[in-house]
Parts: structure tokens; C-alpha cells; sequence
């Protein structure tokens, strides 16, 4: 087929991707560089020297770093053990962390809310046993444990694929040749993993940092997060700026790019 | 005493038998070929013999030490799989150091033997390189090393040739006889591949579901197959039931007769001969490189005939009648 045609058959396609992923892009870009009706960097200046907006990079990195960390945590071992496990059994979880990854946003932290609110049902169980003295999941010790619902299934659902790699012989034979469990992890399955390990923990990374409405319907405006804050500034009750809301959403996605272009780097080295 | 004696060796998972009551002998510097179909437990077997799998019953010994119930690292044995389980992280020459590493042998020691090794199997140039990077016959030459550069007590070998194409096939199951006389390691190897068993091995033990059907020397049980079996599985006998006998050689047999293709004569049908004839029609012809294999008639029967073949030219066509001529000798009984 000439090429023409294939642009043609291609054209819908394009569209899309113009229409919904580059021009909305684009329009964010432009106007992160528009303050006060003129072309500057004054919303960048603004964001940077502000102590509160800085809090609220600081808070989502280190809520996302935290529950990707616990999300690999307990993700990985969890996909091990299922990766043993018969092919019928793999579907069956398989389907069932689908469905839990993307349980989020406002059904999640009214599930929450009920089990583990103020007069929740896990917290009162755990508030008459005298386990904890109290438990807020208002708090943004909370707001990690709702997002490590949500992180520890999406973990298991992108490294189950990579497990492939690591198959039984590997493990028989470095047994065989006297090597134990320890050894064997460190020397052979973690390297073998580590590229996708690496990959998972960005996608985790990437997956907590945008999470909006799960935050925003669990503690509302309180909490000092990047993607709150440009909510509140596009549609905010006390006062909006879009433009000031744009440069804040493009450092968001240069702080998710930024991990994703040093992977490929170091991907790209090691082959 | 053998180096290795398998006694008594039984598993099962679950309800079903995997192998049952194995016996063999393996001495030392001797390679044993496990041949059998697929399914038939060979895999299983030699796991348990490496210790990866544990029999429910029965003993094993090698170099006199009873090992049945001792871990694999503990058993002195070195395995290569099938797919050569090749650590993917490391080059070639972390492989090789691994196992040695493990067994805590000083850098400089470990050095040695691994660029020993290396040379050995023709490697040197591919040291650096990760597996990814090595064609299917480096990638076995690199497990077999590994195996090898722990001089093991027992070499397990789980078909290492099957998963190359014909041509290198060949020339790594040449290379590996050459190796095995030269180091004289003593090995078990397994093989669906009836010739590949023939040549290499010293002995080979035949398995059909889980048991050992027969065993010894390789030009044994290719001349006297104990069963219809293991006639069936080696040499591509031709199998006559006693009335097919009767019908073709007019003779009277108790049991059925397995004769390989290459003991029947062709003959012009009025040739002088001794021994027993048949009057037999050319089916079909092909040639298999230096041998010409007939597909005859005799009174209803098919039979395999293979002729040495000097020249093709002169191959009788389909449709000639020719005389077929055996020696008692050749036949051999089965039950
Ligand atoms: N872990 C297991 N659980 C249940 N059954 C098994 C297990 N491993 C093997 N089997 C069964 O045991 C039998 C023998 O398997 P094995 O792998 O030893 O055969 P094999 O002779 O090596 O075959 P192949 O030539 O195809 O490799 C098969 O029927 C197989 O299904
Ligand atoms: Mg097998």
C-alpha cells in the first residue's frame, strides 16, 4: 500500500491522539507560561518559591515513593507465590487484582470510610480490644493504606509478567551447584528481575502521584497534594488559577518523566 | 559394585505412577543412555537422582556412599537441563564461575579451571558474552562446561541435544563422545533418539511407562531386543506375528520374529541361495544416503529391507519381483 493510503487508513487514529493526548497537552503547556496576561515564567517563579507548593510535591512523592515501596513489597512475593500456583488458579487472582487495582477514587473511601472511619468497623473492633489506642484514616498515614489497596494489586498485575523470566531450572540448578536460597536470590532473581522491578516501581510511582479523587474523597482540600492543588485552583471555592494549575500539572508530569527516561537510559546501557 | 546402582526406585504423584521398581548399574567412566518415549518418566527419574525429586521408595548409591536420602548440593552430581537453565544475568564466564564460587575455591583457582573449561569446549572467543547472545549449540557447549568444570562425580544430562537443529545436533553429540573419552566422566543421559542413543552410549536402558525394559550394552540390545517393545522402539525391526512368519518363510514360530531391515538379502529371483527366501514385490524405494530402504510385499506382509547403497542406479523400481533371503541366525524372538 503507498504511503499516502496508509495515512489515510491511519488518519482516525491520529486524530485521536491529536485531539485528546496532544492538544490538551499542548494547551497546558502554553498556558503554564501565561501569567497575568502575558507570556512569562512568573507561574513557574510563583510555584517554586513557595513553601506551600513545594510542601505539596514533597507530600505526593513521598506518599507515592512510600506506598510503591509497599505496594513492590508485598507485591512481589505475592506473584511469586501465584506464579507456582496452576494456570486456572493465575487467571482467577489475576482477575480478581484487576478488578481491586482499579477500585479507587469515591466507592474506595467510602469503603474505607465504613471499615475503618472514625466509627468504622475495623476500628472500633480494634479500639475495644485495645489493640490501638485510636486510628484516623483521615490522616495521610490513612490516606497510604487506602493507596496500598489499590498499589499492591496493580504491583502483582505488572510483574506477574515479567516472571516468565525467572524459571524453575534457574533456581534447580543454582541449588544443584551447592548455592543457597539467599545467595541464589541475590546472584540470579533479583538481577533478572531487577530491570522490571525498576519499570513496575515507575509505573507504581507514576500511578500513586496522579491519583486524585480516592485523595480528594477521602480527606478533601486538607490534604497538601500536587494533584489537589490543581484541582482546587481550577475549581476551587475560594479562588482559581488555571494558568498557575497548569505549570503545576506539567513539573507533575516532569517528575514522572524524569524516572522514566533515566530507566530507558539504564536499559539502554545494559543491552 | 557399580559406581552408581539404582535399587528398587519408585514414584508417584498422587495416584499415578511416575516410574516404578527401576534397577540399573552404571559403572564408572561409562555413559548410560535413558531412552524412551515421551512421558515415559525419564525426566523424572533423573531428577530423583540428582535429588530435585524425591522417590517414594528404593535406594541410590554413587561412589559408594549411599545418597538416597542426601540433598542435591550434597551428591556430587552435575545436571544440565534441557533448555540449559543458563544463569541470563551473567556472561559465559560468571556461569562458569559460579559453581566453583559456591564451593568457596580461591579467585586465582577459580580462574583457571574456568579458562580451562573455556578452551576446552571452544568458548574463549564468547567469554563476555551474556546468553542472549550465544546461537543454540554455544549455549549447550556453555551448560555443558558449567557442568563439567565441577568435575561431578555423576553427569546428568537431560536431552542436551534435542533442542538444536540436525546439523549441529551431530556434530555436539560427536563432540560430547570425544569429551567423555577424553575426561572419562561417568554420565546418565536421556533421549527419545533411538540413534543418538546407539552412539553414545556404552550402555543404554530402555523405559517404557515408568520401567526399565531393558538394559545393556548398546549393540546388545540392538541385536536382541528382550521385548516387542524395545524391538519396536530401536533398529526399526520388522515385526512378523507367527502366522505372518508362516505365510512369508513357510516356517513355524512360537513367538513373534523381529529382524532388522539390514539382515534380509535382496536377490534376482533366480539367484542361488541358502537360508530362508520369500518371493517378495518392491513397494517403494528411498534413499537414505548410504543405505537404500525397500518397502516390500511378501504374501501380504510389509517388510523393511535395507541395502547398502553402491549405487542407485541399480536400485530394483517398484513393481520388480525380487527374492528375499535370512539367516535363521538373524531372527530374533520376542514376546
Ligand atoms: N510434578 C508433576 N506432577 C504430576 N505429574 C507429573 C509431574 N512431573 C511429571 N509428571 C508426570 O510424570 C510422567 C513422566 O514425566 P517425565 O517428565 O518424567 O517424562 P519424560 O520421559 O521426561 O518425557 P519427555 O520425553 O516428554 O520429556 C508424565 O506423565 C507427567 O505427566
Ligand atoms: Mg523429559
Amino acid at each position: 500500500m503507498p504511503r499516502r493510503a496508509l495515512l489515510l487508513w491511519a488518519a482516525p487514529f491520529l486524530l485521536a491522539v491529536l485531539g485528546f493526548e496532544a492538544l490538551p497537552v499542548l494547551s497546558v503547556l502554553a498556558g503554564s507560561f501565561v501569567h497575568g496576561g502575558e507570556w512569562s515564567l512568573g507561574n513557574y517563579a510563583a510555584l517554586l518559591s513557595s513553601r506551600f507548593y513545594r510542601g505539596a510535591f514533597a507530600t505526593s512523592v513521598n506518599v507515592s515513593l512510600l506506598t510503591s515501596a509497599i505496594g513492590l513489597g508485598i507485591g512481589l512475593p505475592l506473584s511469586l507465590a501465584l506464579h507456582r500456583r496452576s494456570a486456572p488458579v493465575q487467571r482467577r487472582f489475576l482477575t480478581l487484582f484487576n478488578v481491586a487495582s482499579n477500585f479507587v477514587g469515591v466507592p474506595l473511601a467510602l469503603a474505607f470510610t465504613i471499615l475503618a472511619g472514625v466509627n468504622g468497623v475495623v476500628t472500633l473492633l480494634l479500639v475495644r480490644s485495645g489493640l490501638v489506642q485510636d486510628f484516623n484514616i483521615y490522616s495521610l498515614q490513612g490516606l497510604m493504606l487506602v493507596y496500598a489497596y489499590f498499589q499492591v494489586p496493580f504491583a502483582v498485575l505488572v510483574l506477574f509478567p515479567s516472571l516468565g523470566a525467572l524459571t524453575p531450572d534457574l533456581a534447580e540448578q543454582a541449588r544443584l551447584m551447592g548455592a543457597s536460597r539467599l545467595t541464589f536470590w541475590r546472584r540470579i532473581g533479583l538481577p533478572v528481575l531487577a530491570p522490571s522491578l525498576v519499570g513496575s516501581f515507575i509505573l507504581l510511582f507514576a500511578n500513586a502521584m496522579g491519583t486524585y479523587a480516592t485523595a480528594y474523597a477521602l480527606i478533601g482540600g486538607g490534604a497538601n497534594l500536587v494533584t489537589i492543588r490543581i484541582g482546587e485552583l481550577v475549581a476551587g471555592d475560594v479562588f482559581t488559577d488555571p494558568n498557575l494549575a497548569n505549570a503545576l500539572a506539567v513539573l507533575l508530569v516532569l517528575a514522572l518523566l524524569l524516572p522514566i527516561l533515566v530507566d530507558q537510559l539504564l536499559l539502554r546501557r545494559r543491552a | 559394585m557399580s559406581f552408581v546402582e539404582i535399587r528398587g526406585f519408585g514414584k508417584a504423584y498422587g495416584a499415578t505412577p511416575v516410574f516404578a521398581d527401576v534397577e540399573l548399574d552404571v559403572a564408572e567412566g561409562e555413559m548410560c543412555i535413558l531412552l524412551g518415549p515421551s512421558g515415559c518418566g525419564k525426566t523424572t527419574l533423573l531428577r530423583a537422582v540428582a535429588g530435585l525429586a524425591r522417590p517414594d521408595r528404593g535406594r541410590l548409591v554413587i561412589a559408594g556412599r549411599d545418597v538416597t536420602a542426601a540433598s542435591p548440593e550434597a551428591r556430587g552430581v552435575a545436571m544440565v537441563f534441557q533448555h540449559y537453565a543458563l544463569f541470563p544475568n551473567m556472561t559465559v564466564r560468571q556461569n562458569l564461575a559460579f559453581g566453583l564460587q559456591q564451593k568457596r575455591l580461591p579467585r586465582a583457582r577459580i580462574a583457571e579451571k574456568v579458562d580451562a573449561a573455556l578452551a576446552l569446549m571452544e568458548l574463549a572467543p564468547r567469554a563476555d558474552a551474556r546468553p542472549a547472545e550465544l546461537s543454540g549449540g554455544q549455549k549447550q557447549r556453555v551448560a555443558l562446561a558449567r557442568a563439567l568444570v565441577l568435575e561431578p562425580r555423576l553427569l546428568l544430562l537431560d536431552e542436551p541435544l534435542s533442542a538444536l537443529d540436525a546439523q549441529i545436533r551431530k556434530r555436539l553429540r560427536d563432540e560430547l563422545k570425544r569429551l567423555q573419552r577424553e575426561t572419562g566422566f561417568t554420565a546418565i543421559l536421556v533421549t527419545h533418539d533411538q540413534e543418538e542413543a546407539l552412539v553414545l552410549g556404552d550402555q543404554v536402558a530402555v523405559m517404557n511407562a515408568g520401567r526399565i525394559v531393558q538394559a545393556g550394552p548398546a549393540r546388545e540390545v540392538y541385536d536382541r531386543p528382550a521385548t516387542r517393545f524395545v524391538a519396536g522402539f530401536i533398529g526399526d525391526f520388522n515385526l512378523l506375528e507367527p502366522d505372518a512368519v508362516r505365510r512369508v518363510f513357510g516356517e513355524q514360530a512360537d513367538h513373534a520374529w523381529a529382524i532388522h531391515p539390514e539382515a534380509i538379502d535382496l536377490l534376482p529371483t533366480a539367484a542361488e541361495h541358502g537360508g530362508l527366501t520369500a518371493e517378495a514385490s518392491v513397494i517403494d524405494v528411498r534413499i537414505h544416503g548410504p543405505v537404500l530402504r525397500y518397502l516390500v510385499s511378501a504374501n501380504g506382509t510389509e517388510l523393511k529391507v535395507d541395502v547398502l547403497n553402491r549405487s542407485s542406479i541399480a536400485a530394483r523400481c517398484p513393481g520388480d519381483t525380487v527374492r528375499l533371503r535370512l539367516d535363521r541366525a538373524q531372527v530374533r524372538e520376542v514376546a
